[in-house]
């Protein structure tokens, strides 16, 4: 009986998966190609744009640096969404949606480290300051991995699911809490020599190539997403099979 | 609920002397910090609301895995579920408990590792003050940890990865109230006020959600 | 064009393209091999749980 409802069950599991793999296989092609030009287009732009008066060339970081930021940010805020997925309607796309874009947000909020850290050294004259901002993203970055350390960890898929959307939601109603409290403690300990660039309203020289690219990181990840998204399906549905080889040799 | 309390009082206390070895993983960090930095007194008084704060985060982090896993492993867990009371005030209880076992031993001990560090009678008396309000809150989040890991074998290690960037605000305002009491220009009420907010926020947050993962991992 | 801070700038786009490729290696390599080790199941004679609904994907 218990096998029966079970089977009943993973069958209704599959239908929407099956359908969200023929859609994710025909769009992915030309979503890939549209993101590709995408990129390449705000990079000319990037690389054509005139150099700061402040910051010279290394103004170029910028390009890189702030779509990393923001898509650090939009990474989470799908996961959260997703989180509300699961626990509301108990879709089960949205675990799938979840734990695929947990390792391409983490990997976004590295880079934005990276290239944060790679654009102070000239500016700041450190690699890392311990700055409002910059300790954000670290706390955010360490949210990340324990996220996927938790995904790695459960192994039953639905107890997963719901573990994974209530840490990923507390998570993320934490969020302003770390940021309201990094940003006091940074003005409490104002280290003196970091010279805040004062950026007025950004000139549109800057301002174009860095939606553009911003544009393209979007693209981005939604192609990394849906392509991960895929992965995660074919992952559980080899579960499956192994699953179901294990029991049929064991009932031989 | 009373008797709850007391139910989960006397396991804490009982089960593997849980309370001891917070304290003593707390006076094993403050100790290595002076052969860190140096035995410079001045130097210690200074940073030692930090090393306090450091030190019982740390510890409190211990014990936090074995919060439910008894319960599920002897099917407690499920009654408690199944039982007239919401489960969130339950978990409230359980972690009230938990705290009264675990972190009350730390905050009792902080005075004396304030001593080591050479700290003066104010800033002790406001970092054991910060302590006793801010570390609940590291329990009512360690709780969501718990639950989420309750079903893994060996789930210590991750519940602190995902519970330590969740308490850094207590850990900043903490810290920074302590301060505030003995540095004239620094404010101790307000931080401080904000170390109470960030645990009454989590005591409804932390059972709230705690409760909800630990439904479905009863069934 | 890169000027005195291309030692910096050069590094920034270099990880950045490091990451997201490789970031795409490893999913599409993920995805033939999950690809490839389906197949093998079933040629094995695993059935595939939804396999009467094949038509919908």
């Amino acid at each position: 009986m218990a096998e029966l409802t079970a089977k009943a069950g993973s069958i209704w599991d599959f239908a929407n998966p099956a359908r969200f793999m023929g859609i994710a296989n025909a769009v992915l092609p030309g979503l890939a190609a549209v993101t590709v030009a995408c990129l390449a287009i705000g990079l000319w732009m990037a690389f054509n744009a005139p150099e700061d008066y402040q910051q010279g060339s290394s103004v170029l970081i910028m390009f890189i640096h702030v779509p990393s930021a923001w898509l650090s940010m939009m990474a989470y805020t799908v996961m959260a969404l997703a989180a509300l997925g699961t626990l509301v309607w108990r879709h089960p796309l949205a675990d799938v949606s979840l734990r695929a874009a947990a390792p391409i947000g983490a990997a976004f909020t590295f880079l934005a480290l990276i290239t944060g850290s790679l654009w102070g050294k000239p500016m700041w004259g450190t690699w890392w300051v311990w700055d409002a901002r910059l300790t954000s993203v670290l706390v955010l970055f360490i949210i990340y991995l324990g996220i996927i350390a938790l995904a790695r960890a459960i192994e039953e898929p639905s107890v997963a699911a719901r573990a994974l959307a209530i840490v990923t939601l507390v998570g993320y109603v934490n969020i302003p809490i770390i940021k309201f409290s990094v940003d006091w403690w940074n003005t409490l300990h104002q280290p003196a020599s970091v010279s805040r660039l004062g950026r007025p309203a950004m000139d549109a020289a800057f301002l174009y190539p860095l939606m553009v690219m911003a544009l393209a990181y979007t693209l981005i990840f939604l192609t990394l997403h849906l392509m991960n998204m895929r992965n995660e399906i074919l992952r559980r549905r080899l579960r499956s099979m192994r699953m179901l080889a294990a029991r049929e040799a064991g009932g031989a | 609920m009373n008797a709850l309390f007391v139910r989960e009082l006397r396991l804490a206390t009982r089960v593997g002397a849980g309370a001891l070895t917070g304290v003593l993983f707390f006076l094993a960090v403050v100790t290595v910090v002076p052969f860190a930095v140096g035995p410079d007194l001045n130097l210690l008084a200074r940073i030692g609301p930090a090393v306090l704060w450091v030190g019982a985060l740390l510890a409190s982090l211990l014990g936090l895995d074995r919060l439910f896993q008894q319960d599920r492993e002897d099917g407690s867990l499920a009654i408690l579920a199944m039982a007239g009371h919401p489960l969130a005030l339950t978990v409230f209880v359980k972690c009230l408990a938990h705290w009264a076992a675990t972190g009350l031993p730390l905050i009792a001990a902080a005075p004396v590792f304030g001593l080591f560090l050479n700290m003066e009678a104010t800033a002790i008396a406001a970092t054991v003050a910060t302590l006793a309000v801010g570390t609940p809150a590291v329990t009512f989040i360690g709780a969501v940890g718990a639950a989420v890991t309750v079903t893994l074998a060996r789930g210590g290690l991750i519940i602190a990865i995902l519970v330590l960037p969740l308490v850094i605000p207590s850990l900043i305002f903490g810290v920074a109230a302590s301060y505030g009491a003995v540095e004239d220009p620094a404010p101790f009420t307000q931080p401080f006020l904000m170390v109470a907010a960030i645990t009454l926020f989590f005591a409804v947050l932390g059972p709230l959600s705690a409760a909800f993962v630990l439904r479905h991992a009863a069934e | 064009m890169l000027g005195q801070y291309a030692a910096y700038i050069v590094p920034a786009y270099a990880v950045s393209a490091a990451v997201i490729a490789g970031l795409t290696a490893w999913t599409l390599l993920q995805y033939r091999r999950r690809l490839r080790e389906i197949a093998t199941l079933e040629e094995k004679g695993v059935r595939r749980r939804a396999a009467t609904r094949k038509g919908d994907g």
